[in-house]
């Protein structure tokens, strides 16, 4: 019982901070996206150069605690994995809430190459981001008839086969004692054990996907998908072939989710099913939903937040998941677009205020099943 | 062997019916997959749980405080956390369903460990022979309570002026309005009726496996989903019928496949259903008007 | 384009019945009827978004019945939406941009690479949603949120984003509805413009002043019959239709 009231009023007290904690981020981050965009070009590149300098020199900056590099590692790792799945949900507006099937057949998918056969890990990682490619489009399938809620649930469905299928194909997978010993990769006979090395192949892994998020949100592919998540019926009458669009969103993400569950893998030399559950899909969800759905640099912050915020509280960390749930809550109620919404960006302050009022603006995805 | 697993499957089905007209009562009115519904079914174990070990009371009553706390629970998250984003697209409300049952999952965690705890046994199990199967007292008392439970909630929905007028907001929550219900009301009691549902086939499904888990309203509340949406979500009636089906699937599944894979059989068929009859057995379905 | 006793029932409600229709190239034709008529299902056929339930649809001498909304356009068919459909979070640029989908090619690895081609498919791509913005009169508005523009400015976005798909027939639905005097001139020079440019244009609409001022021919549905098809003057001595429009006892 008395456990019952501690948690309760914990708890409590944490929808408190959440709410105040988000309102006042809101309003800091509209500051700064209206700012930013109101800076010239040139500036703006200034601040960027700035930003990408500390992170590829980060390695020296954080040198003294291997904690904080291992934690900077895992950031990364869920910057890759949250922007992956904004390629579903903020481009083509399609709820995928199975994302860590992705991250856990990669991991597998490298762990039985790199150990059972003695496969390199580069082809290896490559193999798996082939692999969730597949799957990707396996699970593109059915958005072809599901929309929005219950494509989630198919999603949902989906995580959990894989990971019911990783507990008990023992004779493959090791069922849930998982499979250690997994290899550092090795260029050229070098073998890359030290952290700054994995630093930088999932710092390149990062940037190749903002790379290719960019690219792709500003080509005639990122319109189309935009065209589809906004009003499907009106883009395909306007010659968008949504399926394809989907289909190929759920690709190229699962693609990337797979390679990076293969690096996965490797930096941390042993997998089990245990970290492919659905709470991780929920986890990557929320940073996408925190960060602003659709924007690259919303996704980028919401996943480094949510990686260091816990461990900087360590000492309430049983509660993270609760306040995950609750964040979710809070975050629909008071500010749905993230903290980067995309208007500021453009420059227009159309709603910029909206932490205060009481309108809610939505997330604007399929908008098309609100109209009658 | 095969009258056994169909004997399980029924009891297992009444249950999964239970929930699945959770499911279906509040898509009917709001048109929200009520993702926080199987946690519900799993604070209602809990409650159940408490009340009769911990403050030792009997089973009837403990069950009686369970159907309460879960109504409680139900109602708060309709309140806090659905009702500030009805009007929003509907993919906000998910979310916030989601959140939700995450919370409630960890919540539950925190109160009374992420361990199985076990549920004490009492009753003493005979077997039965009715209609050439074979039933224990447990898998009657769990067909009977799911039958009193249908029987008060089909009454409540046909006869009474609160079931009216959730008919009424189900079809157009818009005209209901007009015609002076108070949706609001509306909504409230029908989480309020669902929780309590959810509740007592979480209760019951203590009492059958003896355990009690704070993730057990996860896969659960899934399979009850399937079942509504094999039945037709939204149809109360179908929901029992897709309970039944489920849960008779589900056991027998388990025997002759492999009970390993007893999850997996539920979202298999989910993902089946979904693709080939999203409308389900007995629904209808709507297409988007241009 | 032509239609062959066109027919389309829900359930046991038919919206369309048996509807024969031919467009020549170069004409406006007028669609009209009261409401309920099946003017809009009948758009919905064309356009792929319902599946005749018998007859035929051809467009360019092909049938298209099997044809997904979004291979219909791409043939040339191009429309606008009854409630008007403007991608939400996009300018008005980028909405217009949409309608250039299905006549540019790049596919994911050239996105990604952004080799010469693309950017120069892209460059054109901007210029020629330019010069349609340019053409309905809203180029100054370019960068604003389409959704925020005026009503009648966002009909104009429509039917701009509908022409960047390069029709070979346009399908206009009610573009005027809703739209106070002037603006219900503005959208009939509109369409005349769009006329004088060539274009092929099957127009639903409510406002009989607009629907007489412009079209060359004029087809009625009521009850999802066609009841007179024929030239502006002849409609509007038409007996039929006029009892449709103001019921049996109306002629008198």
């Amino acid at each position: 019982m008395a456990n019952f009231i501690k948690v309760s009023a914990n708890l409590g007290f944490a929808v408190f901070v959440l709410f105040i904690a988000i309102k006042i981020l809101s309003r800091v981050f509209d500051a700064i996206t209206i700012k930013y965009s109101a800076i010239d070009k040139k500036k703006q590149r200034v601040i960027l150069a700035v930003f990408g300098a500390m992170i590829i020199f980060w390695p020296f900056l954080a040198k003294g605690s291997p904690y904080i590099f291992r934690t900077s590692i895992m950031a990364l790792i869920y910057v890759v994995l949250a922007l992956s799945l904004n390629m579903v949900i903020g481009f083509a507006g399609q709820l995928s809430m199975g994302h860590s099937a992705f991250f856990g057949i990669g991991a597998y998918v490298v762990a039985l190459l790199t150990v059972n056969f003695g496969i390199s890990f580069w082809i290896a990682m490559i193999m798996a981001g082939i692999v969730t490619a597949i799957f990707g489009f396996i699970l593109g399938i059915p958005t072809l008839r599901l929309k929005g809620d219950y494509l989630a649930i198919t999603t949902i469905g989906f995580a959990e086969i894989v990971r019911l299928i990783l507990v008990n194909w023992t004779k493959v997978t090791k069922g849930p004692a998982g499979i250690p010993g997994i290899p550092s990769p090795q260029i050229f006979g070098w073998v890359l054990r030290s952290n700054v090395a994995y630093y930088y192949i999932v710092l390149a892994l990062v940037i190749l996907t903002i790379f290719i998020s960019y690219r792709l949100l500003h080509s005639r592919l990122g319109l189309g998908l935009i065209a589809v998540k906004d009003d499907e019926i009106a883009a395909e009458a306007m010659g968008v072939n949504s399926t394809n669009l989907k289909i190929l969103a759920f690709v190229l993400a699962g693609a990337i989710a797979g390679m990076t569950g293969g690096f996965f893998a490797s930096f941390i030399h042993y997998v089990n099913p245990d970290n492919f559950t659905y709470m991780e899909s929920v986890l990557i969800l929320c940073m996408v939903v925190l960060g602003g759905v659709g924007s690259i640099s919303g996704v980028i912050i919401g996943a480094v937040v949510l990686t260091i915020l816990p461990e900087a509280l360590r000492d309430i960390s049983t509660y993270r998941y609760a306040v995950y749930g609750l964040l979710l809550i809070v975050m629909m109620i008071i500010r749905p677009q993230g903290m980067i919404s995309k208007e500021n960006l453009k420059g227009v302050t159309t709603n910029a205020d909206n932490g205060g009022k009481r309108g809610y603006k939505g997330l604007r995805w399929f908008s098309s099943s609100k109209q009658g | 062997m095969f009258l056994d697993q169909l004997s399980n499957g029924l009891a297992l089905g009444s249950i999964y019916a239970l929930t699945a007209i959770g499911f279906t009562m509040v898509y009917g009115i709001i048109r929200l997959i009520n993702f926080v519904h199987g946690d519900i079914y799993m604070m209602g174990a809990f409650f159940a749980l408490t009340a009769l070990t911990v403050l030792g009371l009997p089973i009837v009553v403990s069950f009686i405080i369970g159907m309460i706390g879960s109504v409680v629970v139900g109602l708060m998250i309709a309140k806090f956390a659905y009702k500030p984003v009805f009007e929003a697209p509907r993919i906000n409300l998910f979310l916030c369903a989601i959140g939700a049952a995450i919370f409630l999952e960890n919540y539950a965690m925190l109160v009374w460990g992420p361990q199985t705890q076990s549920f004490p046994d009492i009753i003493q199990n005979q077997s039965y022979n009715f209609l050439g199967l074979k039933f224990t007292t447990l898998q009657l008392i769990i067909l009977g309570t799911a039958v009193v439970l249908m029987v008060i909630l089909t009454y409540i929905v046909k006869y009474t002026k609160m079931g009216r007028a959730m008919r009424c907001t189900s079809q157009d929550v818009d005209a209901a309005k007009l015609m002076g219900i108070n949706t609001n009301h509306v909504i409230y009691f029908t989480f309020a009726i669902g929780s309590s549902l959810g509740a007592a086939a979480g209760i019951l499904v203590g009492m059958y496996y003896k355990a009690v888990y704070p993730m057990m309203g996860f896969t659960s509340g899934l399979k009850a989903f399937v079942a509504a949406v094999i039945g037709g979500i939204g149809s109360i009636p179908g929901a029992m019928i897709g309970g039944i089906i489920m849960g008779i699937a589900e056991t027998l599944g388990a025997a002759y496949i492999s009970s390993g894979y007893r999850d997996a059989i539920a979202f298999i068929i989910l993902i089946f259903i979904l693709l080939v009859r999203p409308s389900g057995i007995l629904g209808n379905s709507a297409k988007e008007k241009v | 384009m032509e239609a062959k006793e066109a027919t389309k029932a829900f359930g046991g409600l038919v919206a369309v019945n048996k509807v024969n229709m031919h467009i020549n190239e170069g004409e406006v034709v007028g669609l009209i009827g009261p409401n309920g008529a099946g003017k809009t299902t009948f758009f919905n056929l064309i356009t792929g978004i319902y599946e005749t339930t018998s007859g035929e649809i051809n467009f360019l001498g092909q049938p298209i019945k099997k044809s997904k909304p979004y291979e219909i356009a791409k043939l040339g068919i191009g429309r606008t939406f009854q409630n008007i459909r403007l991608f939400k979070s996009m300018t008005a640029l980028e909405n217009v941009m949409v309608g250039q989908y299905c006549r540019t090619q790049a596919n994911l690895l050239g996105a990604i690479l952004r080799t010469k081609t693309v950017q120069e498919e892209q460059k054109q791509m901007k210029e020629k949603t330019i010069e349609l913005l340019k053409f309905v009169g809203l180029e100054d508005k370019k960068d604003e949120i389409a959704t925020s523009l005026p009503y009648g400015d966002q009909r104009k976005v429509e039917v701009a984003r509908a022409l960047a798909t390069e029709p070979r027939l346009l399908l206009l639905d009610e573009p005027a509805a809703g739209m106070n005097s002037k603006e219900k001139v503005e959208m009939q020079q509109l369409i005349k413009k769009i006329q004088g440019k060539g274009y092929t244009v099957l127009l639903i609409e409510h406002d009989m002043k607009l629907v007489m001022g412009i079209c060359d021919r004029i087809l009625v549905l009521d009850y999802g019959n066609k009841i007179a098809e024929g030239l502006p003057e002849e409609i509007q001595k038409d007996e039929k239709v006029i009892a449709a429009y103001l019921g049996k006892g109306g002629v008198a």
